[in-house]
């Protein structure tokens, strides 16, 4: 715990490395992204190489995102000023390769944990993970690495999560004890903050969570993997390639009762308006509602009308979905679904 | 005509997506456990998503749902035909989906490429582990 809390400490100090949040208003990366490992650590410890790859391969299962392994770092291009210039999207360092853990991050140029005039402020001595968010890479591109995973671990081995919490920084995510609505109930120093850029509702399950033993949460500090609300907050943060307004709820309907659909984001635990929001419900091209569902409890006349939804992200991209919503008089439903649902649904 | 929402109360909260999902893991987790260690595993990294079917189809080797949108980049949801009753239920709950227009929550472990002996192609498609009608 108190390795945690010192993690925590340092990822506080840290400017332009781990710092507290949810999501991070670090920008996004694309949805392609080349990770490689500096110094010797592809060919001195091979399996822990292998294991991280694997690790983040839950992030390219939830959203759009495509983790290019390019095995060791690309040396340095020395640029006209003098400065290197690394081209690996995320470089990662590991302990006990040929590159230090600790100390000043190699790199001439490279900003990180230099204090205003210049000197190295000893905030990376520790071991201690962080990594940069997406917006860092162009000003840290004359670093060695922009992400710094720690074995740490137990018994078992390191930890999924805590490679699954580093790189959620590298995504974009901050740290989900650090929101303002935090609410286990727990005293534990360092619980709680004031980020509200909020995704989904706050999830204690969450990787981006550090270890809080004494309110029952081991955060980044387990083997639990990605929770629900992480995979929807990577899903709306990377979307798909064709972005559909996604939604649950009936549209084959009876004459006579409602219709009511409402966003599958919302409906996931995702945050409106700060992760979704402007939604269009359309009937037959007629705004019906700007809320996160449509509800709506009679139709003068049975028949086929379209549907479109939209909304935006947080980011201000667009979903669209195009559909109908059939409203069916009380024989031809008993006809076209329930009757032949009747006859399909026994077990085979 | 907007109106309150008229799904509050205990229908309202059985049929959110999270109340689901936890009702279903647990359900899940259970299965797994009662089956024995070798099934734990499987279930590991298996994860329910919300589908809005767009069609069902049937081939040789396999039968197919799919969904309108996406979940890094899988959108088919298939099962081998090698066990025609389980196909057989797959179908009726997809077909019973797109008939009533009703939502599909399937469970699948994105980590599980063994589809592609069926077709189902890595990059879109993955084995479907359970699936219901919201």
């Amino acid at each position: 715990m108190r390795i945690a809390l010192a993690i925590g400490a340092l990822a506080l100090l840290l400017p332009g490395a781990s710092r507290a949040g949810v999501y991070w208003q670090n920008g996004v990366r694309s949805s392609s992204i080349s990770v490689c490992f500096v110094g010797d650590a592809v060919t001195s410890r091979p399996a822990r190489v292998q294991q991280v790859i694997s690790f983040i391969r839950e992030y390219e299962w939830a959203a759009n995102i495509h983790f290019a392994y390019t095995g060791t770092c690309a040396a340095s291009v020395r640029q006209p000023n003098g400065n290197d210039y690394y081209s690996g999207d995320v470089r990662v360092v590991i302990p006990n390769t040929s590159v230090s853990f600790t100390g000043m991050v190699p790199g001439v140029g490279c900003p990180l944990f230099l204090d205003s005039s210049g000197h190295y402020n000893h905030q990376n001595d520790g071991f201690g993970s962080w990594s940069n968010a997406p917006n860092d890479l162009e000003a840290n591109r004359a670093c060695q690495y922009n992400l710094k995973l720690g074995d740490d671990g137990d018994a078992r081995g390191p930890y999924l999560n805590h490679t699954l919490h580093e790189f959620g920084h590298a995504l974009g995510l901050a740290h989900e004890h650090s929101r303002a609505d935090a609410n286990a109930p727990c005293t534990e120093a360092g619980y709680g903050g004031s980020l509200t850029s909020y995704i989904t509702t706050y999830d204690r399950a969450s990787v981006m969570h550090y270890k809080f033993s004494s309110c029952g949460i081991n955060g980044n500090y387990d083997d639990t993997g990605l929770s629900p609300e992480d995979r929807l907050s990577v899903h709306i943060l990377y979307p798909e390639s064709t972005p559909v307004a996604e939604f649950v709820g009936t549209t084959v309907i009876p004459w006579g009762s409602g219709l009511y659909l409402r966003s599958a984001w919302v409906d996931e635990g995702g945050e409106s308006p700060q992760a979704v929001q402007n939604f269009r419900w359309r009937l037959n091209g007629s705004l019906e509602s700007t809320d996160t569902y449509l509800s709506r409890s009679f139709f003068f006349f049975p028949g086929s009308y379209s549907l479109d939804v939209d909304y935006e992200d947080l980011l201000g991209r667009s979903y669209s979905y195009h559909g109908t919503v059939q409203v069916l008089a009380a024989g031809d439903y008993a006809r076209q679904v329930t009757t032949p649902i009747a006859a399909r649904l026994p077990l085979l | 005509m907007n109106t309150q929402s008229n799904e509050s109360g205990i229908f309202g909260f059985l049929r959110s997506r999270r109340v689901f999902r936890k009702v279903t893991s647990f359900i899940a987790a259970s299965a797994a456990l009662a089956i024995g260690a070798l099934a734990a595993p499987a279930w590991a990294s298996s994860t329910w998503i919300s589908c809005t079917p767009v069609n069902t189809a049937t081939y040789q080797s396999r039968v197919h749902v799919k969904c309108a949108a996406s979940v890094g980049g899988v959108s088919y949801f298939a099962a081998s035909t090698s066990d025609w009753a389980y196909v057989a239920r797959i179908l009726s709950i997809g077909e019973s989906a797109l008939l009533g227009g009703r939502t599909l929550d399937i469970l699948y472990d994105p980590a599980d490429l063994s589809g592609a002996s069926i077709g189902c192609a890595t990059v879109d498609c993955r084995l479907i582990q359970g699936i219901a009608i919201r």
